[in-house]
């Protein structure tokens, strides 16, 4: 075994003990000029009605509203068109089975993209189809928030995971390194979008689904940069473990691959010190 | 199309299901030449198709080893049910497959029930190697409703429930039933088919290893909720990370338990822990010891010494002592102590408890 490989428990307790202290004196290489990120959560108590069933017009106005935000243009029209061309060939990627990101998300995205004037033909299902993401020149990525058994979260940067076409060498001690499927040539640089789907999120045991650990969020969680996203997306799902049990109920194992997104792969920003959280809607239970 | 049937119909197209039944005469329809033939151009197109199949079949009734309702309450056997064999499960549940391959599993039987309205309660049935595996995954989560199947003199098996899923522990079976709506009709059928699928069925007794855990040491108490029994690496860093790496050298062959235990002391941590690893050998044990010391505890010198020596400590770390002892083919590691003395304490109170089951269960 590679003594450089492990990374123990007393590592981790190392580092976040490290970051906390980095948080409390002020860090120079923190403050000097770094990257920072914004994302969005976007919530409407309408957005599910009691059986969990999703009101496709109040949706329509979250995504609407959302795109906008994210974008700061004043139509959706002019805020997918700074996003995406008609000539782009857009890929969407959803959560296809376990906690799946909700149909009416990915259909609510497709009609918005065909209504600014992308053709249909250019959109495309991209899920794990390595052929079509190399076709593709933008992608749009709509995981579901889930927490992982094994990577502790599993929503955006997993959501690639089909494209390496290698997706079990990032399943055990390799899920850190899930960052790197977003430097591969055939995603790097198309991703113009994430859009998590947080209707009903899932705070443990997952992937497979789990009611005893769903509740209806009734958000969304948008942003152009993935790490940062899944960063707040953890921040919500631990909000609401430690809410369920009454005491710190941390994911384990811990989500390394968010902060090894950010520092060896440079995909985002994984600082929740440098990440801004512009919130909208529904305020009850925000978890923020 | 509404996004209901949008969602089933890609369902039905991920996973492909082979023309299956579960009618009993189906297995005893004569095979002469004119049945046998295409029988075997059906083997030959699932030879062909095998890549794209994963593991994914169909289910004969030969091969049913229980007999389900094709209708409960409102719910009906919707589709036929298929097979997942090990090969096929992360195509059926991607990464959530290491869960049950971290354990002896040998295969997935999945029945889909629909309500008129298209709502759905699965039923999944898992075929491990023996109860200890089975009763392991229920082991793994105990937040719910404590349900028994069977009755007090004949008990078949055992489940927990909570918001509309049953999960269920029966001998050599463990089981996921879940309403994808908890209503009070839902959680009666899925009562019901915890009862069709534990019908006939003996249950066994909790793993023995499981008692090889001292009930108290030092004013902290074991709770039996928090125990959870195991033999992957995966597993034990999904209750308690420990390493990104197989430090402790866990396999298949392996036995674990980790277990929580409660301070009753005022001035203590609330919680400590202790995890008990069983090897196939003395030696295998003491090489996970040595493996665990230069991983975890680096800057300690192991005590370990000559033949009969036990491999021995208590080491301060980031979040409390951690203690260490090999016992034969067993491994006990104590974490988050609050003194040296209680770590050494624990570790004393699980030798003995050690002692005493081997005794017993030899």
């Amino acid at each position: 075994m590679s003594k450089t490989s492990v990374f123990t428990r007393r590592d981790f307790l190392r580092s976040t003990t490290a970051a906390a202290t980095l948080a409390a004196t002020g860090s120079p290489l923190l403050s000097a000029a770094a990257t920072t990120a914004s994302v969005l959560v976007i919530r409407d108590q309408k957005a599910m009605l009691d059986d969990y069933a999703v009101d496709a017009e109040v949706l329509k106005k979250m995504v609407s509203a959302m795109v906008m935000r994210v974008t700061g243009e004043k139509t959706p029209k002019a805020a997918w068109l700074s996003l995406v061309k008609p000539t782009d060939i857009v890929g969407l990627v959803p959560t296809p089975h376990l906690n799946p990101t909700h149909p009416e998300v990915v259909a609510t995205v497709r009609e918005q993209l065909r209504e600014a004037g992308i053709p249909d033909a250019n959109i495309r299902d991209a899920q794990g189809n390595i052929d079509v993401v190399e076709r593709c020149t933008a992608l749009i990525s709509l995981p579901g928030l889930k927490a992982h058994w094994l990577t502790g979260i599993g929503t955006v940067l997993k959501n690639y995971i089909m494209f390496s076409g290698r997706p079990s060498s990032y399943h055990n001690e390799d899920s850190s390194k899930l960052g790197e499927i977003w430097n591969l040539p055939r995603v790097k640089g198309k991703t113009r979008l994430v859009l998590v789907d947080a209707l009903r999120p899932l705070c443990d045991k997952g992937p497979q689904p789990d009611p005893r650990y769903m509740w209806p969020y009734k958000g969304l969680i948008a942003g152009t940069d993935p790490v940062a996203v899944e960063r707040i997306c953890l921040k919500v799902i631990t909000a609401k473990r430690h809410a369920l049990r009454g005491e710190t109920w941390l994911l384990s194992p811990p989500p390394f691959c968010i902060e090894a997104a950010d520092k060896q792969y440079h995909v985002g920003v994984s600082d929740l010190k440098r990440i801004t959280v512009d919130t909208a809607g529904w305020e009850q239970d925000l978890l923020l | 199309m509404s996004p209901r049937a949008m969602a089933r119909k890609k369902r039905s197209q991920r996973i492909p299901v082979l023309p299956a039944t579960i009618e009993p005469e189906a297995s005893v329809r004569p095979r002469g030449l004119v049945s046998v033939v295409p029988m075997v151009l059906f083997l030959a197109f699932l030879l062909w198709t095998g890549q794209a199949m994963a593991g994914s079949r169909g289910i004969s009734a030969g091969e049913q080893n229980m007999a389900l309702p094709k209708q409960v309450g409102i719910w009906e056997l919707s589709e036929s049910p298929r097979r997942i064999e090990p090969k096929g499960i992360f195509d059926y549940m991607n990464g959530g497959g290491e869960l049950y391959l971290g354990y002896r599993f040998r295969y997935l039987d999945v029945y889909d029930y629909r309500d008129p309205s298209d709502i759905q309660i699965l039923l999944e049935v898992y075929q491990m190697e023996a109860s200890d595996d089975a009763f392991g995954l229920l082991s793994l989560d105990s937040d719910g409703q404590e349900v028994t199947f069977g009755g007090d003199s004949a008990p078949a098996g055992r489940g927990i429930y909570g918001a509309g899923l049953l999960r269920l522990w029966s001998g050599d079976i463990f089981a996921r039933i879940l309403a994808e709506k908890e209503t009070p009709e839902s959680r009666e059928a899925v009562m019901q088919l915890g009862k069709s699928v534990t019908a006939g069925r003996a249950q066994s007794p909790v793993p023995s290893f499981i008692r090889s855990l001292p009930a108290e040491f030092a004013g902290y108490q074991l709770d039996s909720r928090q125990v959870t029994y195991f033999r992957s690496y995966l597993v034990l860093n999904s209750v308690y990370f420990l390493s990104t790496q197989n430090i402790l050298k866990l396999d298949l062959k392996t036995e674990a338990v980790m277990a929580s235990y409660r301070s009753t002391g005022v001035d203590q941590p609330k919680s400590g822990r202790l995890l008990v690893v069983r090897y196939e050998t003395p030696a295998r044990a003491l090489a996970a010891s040595h493996s665990f010391m230069e991983s975890y505890l680096p800057e300690h010198k192991c005590k370990a010494s000559g033949p009969g020596t036990p491999a021995t400590g208590a080491c301060l770390v980031e979040d409390g002592w951690v203690g260490y002892r090999v016992i034969g083919r067993n491994l006990v590691l104590a974490f988050q102590l609050p003194s040296e003395q209680i770590a050494r304490l624990s570790l004393d109170k699980s030798a003995e408890q050690l002692h005493n089951w081997e005794k017993s269960h030899e």
